[in-house]
């Protein structure tokens, strides 16, 4: 190497190491996990995971695979929610977070007072059950998986403070050129905050794909079940065939090998891989350099 | 209010409009049902309704004030959430930071990718995991003995979890925090760097000087929000981790957990309420307060 | 803003009217809901439901709308439905899930003190009037009970082979045990031909050590206050901390002896009974045919079920097993006429439990009364058939003994009356003493149960009692001691 090379090197260390030990720290646990998708259950319940499964097993999987339909048509539901909540989210959120970050609007901290106070106080589950069961009609519906969840005060006010950002010059300029708030927001807003849009976006499909609880409280069709809620069931089905080995149909041979705790894993694996995905298509909004610099016009 | 000019009515209003569907998704899902909270003053009788129910006063936030646990789950509660907030920010922050230094576009994605992928484990997982590596066959049982000769019970010594909750928080939310760090530094006007660049400063100048002080409103915001939860404990890291396992209760028993345990048994949803009530003013009072100095201090950087 | 406002009262109007009510059916519709065994609801429900109705229809002139709840859910999902007043007919209800007490008074339950002999006569004559005095409150009734076998009996279940060749090699009997500790030999046995073992005993049951030990708790299992079931009224009977008895200490003491012996799993805290490995637990229902239910329990091994306790009608236990109606049912008359029809027709009873002849059972064309599953059946409440009015009404499956029903007969009209049969204690002076109790009971009686106090189990048992009297157990003993005595001067 030459002097150079090993100098960037040697500087870049303080910042390699530091991420290298965290990004170990992350991925780990990850491997793991599927590692633990793959063992036999035995093992794990004795010795737990490790890094390589201790003994290969298909039998998790074998489980789940028994439920692929089930399966399938959760996915279908789960990424319903996902997607078409996401880009409602946006909609409401963005053009909201917009306008209450321009100091000259006059009802800008009265509206954020207003949505982050419901941070702060809820009626509770009661009362919000009641409203929407009794006078929304939107219990056991899709749109009791999207409705509630939409507008959350927190990803707000990210991304108000992503708006902040944007020189007011650049609005002003706009506006001398006849643009209403609304195109302004088109124009340039969004343009320029489009990092914290996208990190926002992401989050929201996280919170979509996540939510285990909206379904279990306001769904008794089991067709629009969300993946998260089928996999809750299937470990309590795992749990219920080890006492009673008949109820299984004969899927597993013998009650040592039914997967009480590597199906965690494997529904671990299930449930989150279609995210990392998605994730991917996400990342080419954070990389550096990629959406600065266009704002020169 | 101040008088307004034509212009900025024209303004305000167009304004106003794109604020409209949430504000409206907010009253109805939001403000209709927190006429609820007055469950917490009345002897809640479902068939009378919340305002049919006998008034009974302060009587049901008796169970947490009165709770034979009230100073331990007080503390804990306060204690971890004061802690995850500033160390959780230090972690973060610097993440961002040295992710932002990273050029090479493939180490880039992968380590990202990687920042989230404990989003990805669930809580039951991460006990699942954490089993293996505590439990008297766990790995990191066996490590420690096979260099000290001491068997550490983790699961009956409460002193360990301290340092085992915070290191699980970091683990679960440290990276996602960091993303939203490091979209703010990329949105950031590049020529700063560059002519910092050009008059000789180094990486670490360029961190401290332009960087964290780009970050400082979202550090502050970020900050502030936490407040509102500060008595508040993610349900899944305390009762869903540590598997409910009483013996930790003196280091792993928080305010939520303790209300879960009794609703669960009781299901006397006017004490639940009555705790979200008291958690809401503290937050409430704290956000407030926050806010009041950093308007003084950062006015760009308050909440409202 | 008066624009947005009128904006707002237009959109929240639309919605008023999103709740109004379908037109209304002709026959009445019972919604019942109760537990179900399984996770997911059986394919087959519709199908069977519409053969239940049909007959219902005929008989009482009603239908039945079957909510079947998965037991890790319904705790959950009935809370939700009770506490927003949601509309039900009928629900299960007791004191171990969807609790019965709780909800009276929540004022949740149809009074049908006034209705229930005319309306359900056959199954309310068939529990005996002392034991409904126990879910009595203030003179009224809000639920009938199911008949199935009443009293409680603690027991041991255990390993079939290992027993037999331990009792072949010592002489031992299964008569002979007659105390929790009995079983001592056989767990060393177990030990020394199999020192792997898993679980050569899991830990001791919270409910069977209640009734092994032959108390009668006054408001529940996890609450300090109880009496002996020995317990004589005439020589006056005094309520006591049960934990604080040298009966509690001295099985809290077993228990931390056999973990230090090696009969309980080392890690207990942490890692789940594996009922399929274990050779033995104790069990808090012995009943005839328990060795069927153990069977599947124990993932398809021959078990052995040993009682050790009498059998004793418990007033905390026995009555627990109640079907109730909401207070807002549209017709609780029709709804006894219903859980009444589950009593007498046997037809419907077995209908509902296992399904449809040829569809989801086969009967067995040599022994009466004998039924095969269907493999892979799409509809099966097998084992939650208590809940349905009269489980004498069931067909056996393989494995029962064709006796089952008898026998348990048998022992119901046998067994003796707790003492405090009948009372029911006021609990609204002390709810909060009570709360803080079983926080503290919560906090401590696993590690108590799993014995892994070790040499700290003095400190340790000491401490949880010190809490108990911070929690205010002193005062809950006084209210339980004072109603007693009323209770048993006016009999």
């Amino acid at each position: 190497m030459t002097k150079i090379k090993l100098k960037k090197f040697v500087g870049n260390t303080p910042i390699y190491i530091p991420l290298l030990i965290f990004t170990l720290f992350c991925v780990v646990p990850f491997v793991v996990v599927i590692s633990g998708s793959f063992s036999d259950n035995a093992s794990v319940v004795s010795n737990g995971v490790r890094l390589v499964p201790q003994v290969f097993s298909l039998t998790a999987y074998k489980v789940i695979f028994a439920f692929f339909s089930k399966i399938t048509r959760a996915y279908g539901v789960a990424i319903f929610v996902t997607v078409i909540g996401t880009v409602l989210n946006l909609v409401i959120m963005v053009p909201f977070a917009f306008a209450i970050s321009k100091r000259e609007f006059t009802f800008g901290s009265k509206l954020t007072f207003l949505i982050y106070f419901t941070v702060m106080f809820s009626g509770g589950l009661i009362p919000t059950y009641i409203l929407i069961k009794r006078y929304l009609g939107l219990y056991d519906t899709v749109w009791v998986l999207i409705l509630p969840l939409l507008a959350s005060p927190a990803y707000i006010v990210l991304l108000r403070v992503f708006f902040q950002s944007v020189p007011k010059a650049l609005y002003e300029s706009a506006a001398i050129d006849g643009a209403s708030e609304f195109q302004q927001l088109i124009h340039v807003g969004i343009p320029l905050a489009l990092p914290g849009i996208a990190a926002i976006a992401f989050f929201s499909m996280l919170m979509y794909w996540n939510d285990p609880y909206t379904a279990i409280i306001y769904i008794e069709d089991s067709e629009l079940f969300p993946i998260q809620i089928l996999l809750t069931q299937m470990t309590q089905y795992i749990n219920y065939i080890k006492s009673n080995a008949s109820a299984s149909g004969g899927l597993i041979s013998s009650p040592a090998d039914i997967p009480t705790t590597t199906i965690l894993f494997a529904l671990g694996i299930v449930a989150s891989g279609p995210m990392i995905f998605v994730f991917s298509f996400f990342q080419k909004y954070f990389i550096k350099g990629l959406t600065a610099g266009s704002i020169k016009e | 209010m101040k008088k307004r000019t034509k212009h900025q009515r024209k303004q305000d209003r167009e304004l106003f409009l794109l604020c409209l569907p949430t504000t409206i998704k907010t009253l109805i899902f939001a403000y209709i049902p927190m006429v609820g909270i007055y469950m917490a003053f009345v002897d809640y009788k479902p068939s009378r309704g919340v305002f049919g129910s006998e008034f009974v006063g302060l009587d049901n936030f008796r169970y947490l004030f009165q709770s034979i646990d009230a100073q331990r789950i007080f503390s804990n509660t306060i204690f971890y959430n004061v802690l995850f907030i500033i160390l959780g920010t230090i972690v973060s922050v610097t993440l961002a930071l040295l992710l932002f230094e990273i050029n090479n576009k493939v180490a880039l994605k992968v380590v990202q990718t990687s920042f989230f992928l404990p989003y990805f484990i669930s809580w039951i997982l991460v006990s699942v995991i954490l089993q293996s590596l505590l439990d008297s066959t766990g790995l990191l049982t066996n490590f420690i003995y096979s260099i000290t000769g001491t068997k550490i019970s983790f699961y009956t010594t409460p002193g360990y979890w301290r340092l085992i909750i915070v290191l699980v928080y970091l683990w679960k939310s440290a990276g996602v925090s960091a993303i939203i760090f490091y979209a703010t530094l990329i949105s950031c006007d590049k020529s700063i760097y560059e002519a910092a660049e050009i008059d000789g400063a180094s990486r670490w100048q360029k961190m401290l000087y332009i960087s964290i002080p780009y970050l400082k409103r979202m550090i502050i915001i970020t900050g502030i929000m936490s407040g509102a939860n500060i008595l508040r404990s993610d349900l899944g890291l305390f009762f869903y981790a540590t598997q409910d396992i009483a013996n930790l209760y003196p280091t792993t028993d928080v305010i939520d957990t303790y209300i879960w345990r009794i609703l669960r048994k009781s299901g006397e949803f006017k004490v639940g309420t009555a705790v979200g009530l008291v958690q809401g003013v503290v937050g409430l009072g704290l956000t407030l307060l926050a806010n009041k100095i950093i308007k003084k201090v950062e006015p760009s950087a308050a909440l409202f | 803003m008066k624009k947005f406002c009128l904006a707002l009262v237009m959109v929240l109007s639309v919605f008023a009217f999103m709740g109004c009510d379908n037109k209304e059916d002709d026959v009445f519709t019972i919604e019942y809901y109760y537990i179900m065994s399984g996770t997911f609801v059986p394919t087959d429900l519709a199908k069977v439901q519409d053969e239940i109705n049909e007959i219902l229809i005929e008989k009482i002139d009603a239908k039945v709308n079957l909510h079947p709840i998965s037991a890790w859910s319904y705790d959950e999902r009935l809370n939700i439905i009770i506490n927003a007043s949601d509309y039900f007919d009928i629900c299960y209800t007791s004191s171990w899930t969807n609790n019965y007490f709780r909800n009276v008074s929540k004022e949740a339950y149809y009074d049908i003190t006034d209705i229930v002999a005319e309306y359900a006569p056959n199954l309310y004559q068939a529990i005996d009037p002392l034991i409904y005095d126990s879910i009595t409150i203030d003179e009224r009734l809000y639920g009938v009970i199911n008949l199935q076998v009443l009293p409680r009996t603690a027991g041991y279940t255990v390993e079939k082979e290992s027993w037999d060749a331990y009792c072949l090699e010592t002489g031992f009997s299964a008569d002979m045990v007659q105390d929790y500790t009995d079983i001592e030999g056989y767990l060393a046995y177990v030990l020394e031909n199999d020192p792997d073992a898993y679980n050569i005993l899991v830990p001791f049951d919270p409910a069977g050590i209640v009734i092994g030990l032959g108390f009668d708790n006054i408001y529940g299992m996890q609450y300090p206050g109880s009496i002996s079931v020995t317990d004589d009224p005439s020589d006056g009977i005094t309520v006591v901390n049960q934990f604080a008895t040298d009966d509690y200490r001295d099985l809290f003491r077993t228990a931390v002896e056999w973990y230090e012996k090696g009969y309980i799993n080392e890690d207990v805290l942490t890692e789940a009974a594996d009922y399929t490995l274990a050779y033995s637990w104790m069990m808090s229902t012995w009943k005839p045919g328990a060795e069927a239910e153990e069977f599947k329990r124990s993932g398809n091994r021959e078990m052995l079920c040993i009682p050790f306790s009498d059998s004793v009608m418990y007033n905390n236990w026995t009555g627990s097993n109640i079907n109730a109606i909401s207070t807002n049912s549209k017709n609780p008359e029709k709804c006894l006429e219903f859980l009444d029809l589950l009593y007498t027709d046997k037809e419907l009873y077995n209908m509902l439990v296992f399904g449809l002849e040829g569809d989801h059972y086969t009967k067995d064309g040599t022994r009466e009364n004998y039924i095969t599953a269907v493999e892979n059946t799409n509809y099966s409440f097998a084992d939650v058939g208590w809940q349905f009015s009269n489980q004498f009404n069931s067909y056996l499956t393989e494995y029962q003994d064709e006796n089952v029903w008898e026998d348990t007969k048998t022992i119901n009209e046998n067994a003796e009356f707790s003492p405090i049969m009948g009372f029911v204690f006021d609990y609204s002076e002390v709810e909060l003493e009570l709360a803080n109790c079983y926080t503290v009971y919560n906090e401590y009686i696993n590690s108590l149960l799993y014995g892994i106090f070790g040499t700290g189990f003095e400190t340790q048992y000491n401490k949880f009692l010190q809490k108990l009297e911070i929690a205010g157990v002193n005062s809950i003993l006084e209210e339980m001691q004072n109603q007693l005595d009323a209770w048993l001067a006016s009999k």
